[in-house]
């Protein structure tokens, strides 16, 4: 059984279900799946890139230049579309131990 | 200090293969995440990430290039510290401009550390066999001269910090690796501490505790470079040790020994933090 992912890296896998992104477009995307909750710092993305890189859920593009900055495309592995996969389902079926009791419970008045 | 310039500083502490192949789109990404702007969170992101990337290729090293790795940096440690204590002698040494002999004394005193200076230059330019040659030189001529004047105390440095430089330069010199020449303002460092060193207590206490501090983080960062601190932690040791041997019988004795202790503390707790490092890869290596 794989370890949990941790919520940036978890963000960051999600953002790059949907196609290839960069660094600043995956912040942003990272922002907005996570509602605002999650923003990491260029420093801790570049960080958690790297590892997920080194874990094979991540592959790297080629360098390019666009309007003078300097881009690299992240996309999505097999392995890690597997791994955010498992994990949602993992965070689904916790969230279900509570969701499926909490509705027929009864709450005592305070 | 504008934004960008800061953040390119920062982007130094990073491993240097890491900056080359990742450093221009992570200083993109910051001018746009930044908006122009000096942010703390980001500072401290990419001091902390400078740090994760370094464990991060900790591990992956394999066992034995760490420790050949770790032999240049030791060499430079070494011929820095000589450095450093020859600047501090120097400047203590220097008579008052109102002596006879000051305008003599003032060129004669610094030029005790100009062969100091010359070597920690030579290392640094990455010349191990001219450094090692120059450093046989004037490591063993004062010895040969003041020969018939013999004394225990004469050896501390010899037994100590001079020969485990010249074992490191004769190891990087057999090996005939060719070493990346490192920028000129490394000469700084020990120049300034050896300045502030001959500071009165507190100016002094601070520099050497901020510089120890350094080095402390820059040996929790690497394991090569927690290596390369452990000859440097032993020489000192091995001289307070026989400074305290010695002359055991003045009054500032146990504070020397208190010293040695210390240093030697210092170097076993950095060749742990080196073998815990070594430890795991070499079984995972033979699994």
């Amino acid at each position: 059984m794989s370890r949990p992912l941790r919520e940036p890296s978890y963000f960051v896998l999600a953002a790059l279900i949907d196609g290839p992104l960069h660094g600043y477009a995956i912040l942003n995307r990272v922002g907005e799946l996570s509602e605002g909750r999650v923003r990491p710092s260029t420093g801790t993305l570049y960080g958690a890139l790297e590892r997920l890189t080194a874990e094979g859920l991540l592959a790297p593009g080629e360098e390019q230049i666009v309007e003078g900055r300097t881009r690299r495309a992240y996309s999505l592995t097999d392995a890690g579309l597997a791994a955010v996969t498992a994990e949602a389902q993992r965070l689904q079926s916790a969230a279900r131990v509570v969701t499926t009791r909490t509705g027929a419970a009864r709450v005592l008045p305070a | 200090m504008s934004a960008d310039r800061l953040y390119q500083l920062l982007l130094r502490t990073y491993p240097r293969d890491y900056a080359a192949v990742h450093g221009g789109e992570l200083l993109a990404t910051l001018e746009q995440s930044s908006g122009g702007r000096i942010r703390v969170r980001e500072v401290t992101g990419l001091l902390v990430g400078s740090v994760r990337q370094r464990w991060l290729q900790d591990r992956l090293r394999q066992p034995r290039a760490t420790v050949t790795s770790a032999v240049w940096p030791a060499v430079l440690v070494l011929l820095g510290f000589d450095f450093m204590f020859n600047v501090a002698s120097a400047l203590h040494m220097l008579p008052s401009p109102s002596g006879p002999s000051a305008i003599l004394q003032s060129w004669v005193v610094p030029a005790s550390m100009l062969p100091s200076l010359l070597l920690f230059a030579l290392a640094l330019l990455g010349h191990p066999r001219p450094a090692l040659l120059f450093a046989l030189a004037s490591y063993l001529l004062p010895l040969v001269r003041d020969a018939g004047a013999f004394s225990w105390s004469d050896l501390t440095p010899v037994v100590s910090l001079h020969a485990l430089t010249l074992a490191a330069l004769a190891i990087t010199t057999v090996r005939r690796k060719s070493f990346s020449a490192g920028s000129w303002g490394w000469l700084l460092p020990p120049a300034l501490l050896g300045f502030l060193a001959t500071m009165p207590s507190p100016v002094a206490g601070i520099a050497l505790g901020t510089a120890l501090a350094l080095l402390a983080i820059v040996a929790v960062c690497e394991a090569r470079f927690a290596l390369a601190l452990v000859p440097l932690c032993f020489a000192m040791a091995c001289s307070y040790l026989t400074q305290w041997w010695t002359h055991d019988s003045y009054p500032g004795s146990n504070f020397v020994a208190l010293c040695a202790a210390i240093a030697a503390g210092v170097g076993l707790v950095f060749l742990l933090r080196a073998g815990l490092v070594l430890k795991p890869r070499q079984s995972a290596a033979s699994k």
